[in-house]
């Protein structure tokens, strides 16, 4: 049962990226020792007393420091809410409400998965899609699994976490949209190459825009490879009661909440 | 509850006059785990139709300026599937 709640939080770190990715850390230890791999918070991004913007926002935790007390939320600043997160001070106080919705589902709770030796593992990711990966990752590793990332992003200078997954020990292989560099084109075609290539996984996680888990979800069925999804949609309440984020679901009638059913579903349960 | 909050309404007799709002309270339940909601005077639920609803395809929230315009398409259980999942909590809660 997860134990959701309010927290003020502090701002304990600013990392600048890139011009447009940050990442910000934030002491809330409440928050922090319940918080799961593929789970979100929802962070209030204005002044305290301010109501404009009035929605707070849904951040993945990027980081999880659950003795420390801290996590960290991965971002492009693309709205008004992720500006004025940029924007926020070390010592500043925010508040958060989290953790919330149902993360990834480990291999050896999966049900849909072949049993393996050891099995093996392939996140893909896209873009800002990258940023529930490094505690799932975490886990992983830690369970003994073997572990490979497909990365895709527009700019090379946009492959956040890429490091420091690969000093975790996974096999990191990255595409961006540049005519240059070790592999150009869109991450969907490195997954179909690697596949075709002969590689062989267990399970797959994805995460990244809309249009690119479609694409992972057709290339993943084909290959007969277990795929759990971690959906971003427009979201007010966190909590189901609004209804805002529905997401249809493939076998009957009717709409998944990302925010309580998800953001973590597998790819056979939704249509996209 | 002081019985100085005590209100009526409707020919109901509630404990306080305040009470949750309908359509951004859920079913009670939502909220349970942030405070008693035996606290509020009642839970005004979400709007339950006869037949169950799936509500809108599509996007359905768009942020303005202080506020947020919804079209959910009235999503609900249906008044069978609200009596069968929803009513039991809301009566161990103290609703009648």
């Amino acid at each position: 049962m997860v134990s959701t709640k309010f927290e003020q939080g502090t701002v304990i770190a600013q990392e600048t990226l890139t011009p447009s990715i940050v990442r910000t850390l934030i002491h809330a230890p409440n928050i922090a020792a319940e918080a799961l791999p593929g789970q979100f918070v929802n962070i209030k991004c204005g002044a305290p007393a301010c109501y404009d913007p009035l929605l707070l926002r849904p951040f993945s935790f990027n980081r999880v420091d659950s003795e420390g007390g801290t996590f960290s939320v991965l971002y492009r600043v693309v709205g008004r809410g992720t500006e004025l997160l940029r924007h926020v001070r070390i010592g500043d106080k925010l508040t958060a409400l989290g953790p919330l919705g149902k993360g990834f589902v480990l291999p050896e709770q999966s049900k849909q998965m072949e049993p393996a030796a050891r099995p093996s593992v392939l996140l893909i990711a896209g873009g800002m899609g990258i940023a529930p990966f490094y505690p799932l990752a975490t886990a992983l590793v830690t369970h003994g699994l073997e572990v490979s990332l497909l990365y895709g992003a527009r700019l090379s200078s946009d492959l956040a976490d890429k490091s420091e997954l690969k000093a975790l020990g996974l096999r990191v292989l990255c595409c961006t949209e540049e005519q240059r560099g070790e592999c150009s084109g869109l991450v969907t075609d490195l997954l179909q190459a690697t596949i075709d290539a002969g590689d062989r996984f267990d399970l797959a996680y994805a995460c990244g825009p809309r249009a690119m888990l479609s694409a992972v979800k057709r290339v993943c069925k084909d290959a007969e490879l277990p795929l759990q999804l971690s959906l971003e949609e427009h979201m007010a309440c966190g909590l189901g009661v609004c209804l805002g984020c529905s997401c249809e679901r493939a076998s009957d009638e009717g709409y998944w909440h990302v925010c309580t059913d998800g953001p973590v579903v597998w790819a056979e349960e939704v249509k996209l | 509850m002081s019985a100085k909050l005590t209100t009526a309404l409707c020919g109901m007799s509630l404990s306080s006059p305040v009470l949750s709002a309908s359509g951004c309270y859920g079913y009670g339940r939502e909220f349970d785990k942030f405070y008693d909601l035996r606290l509020l005077g009642a839970v005004v639920v979400k709007g339950i139709t006869l037949r169950p609803r799936h509500g809108n395809a599509g996007r359905r929230l768009v942020e303005t300026p202080a506020g947020l315009l919804n079209s959910i398409g009235l999503e609900n259980p249906g008044v069978e599937g609200f009596i069968a999942n929803e009513l039991p909590f809301l009566r161990e809660k103290g609703g009648c």
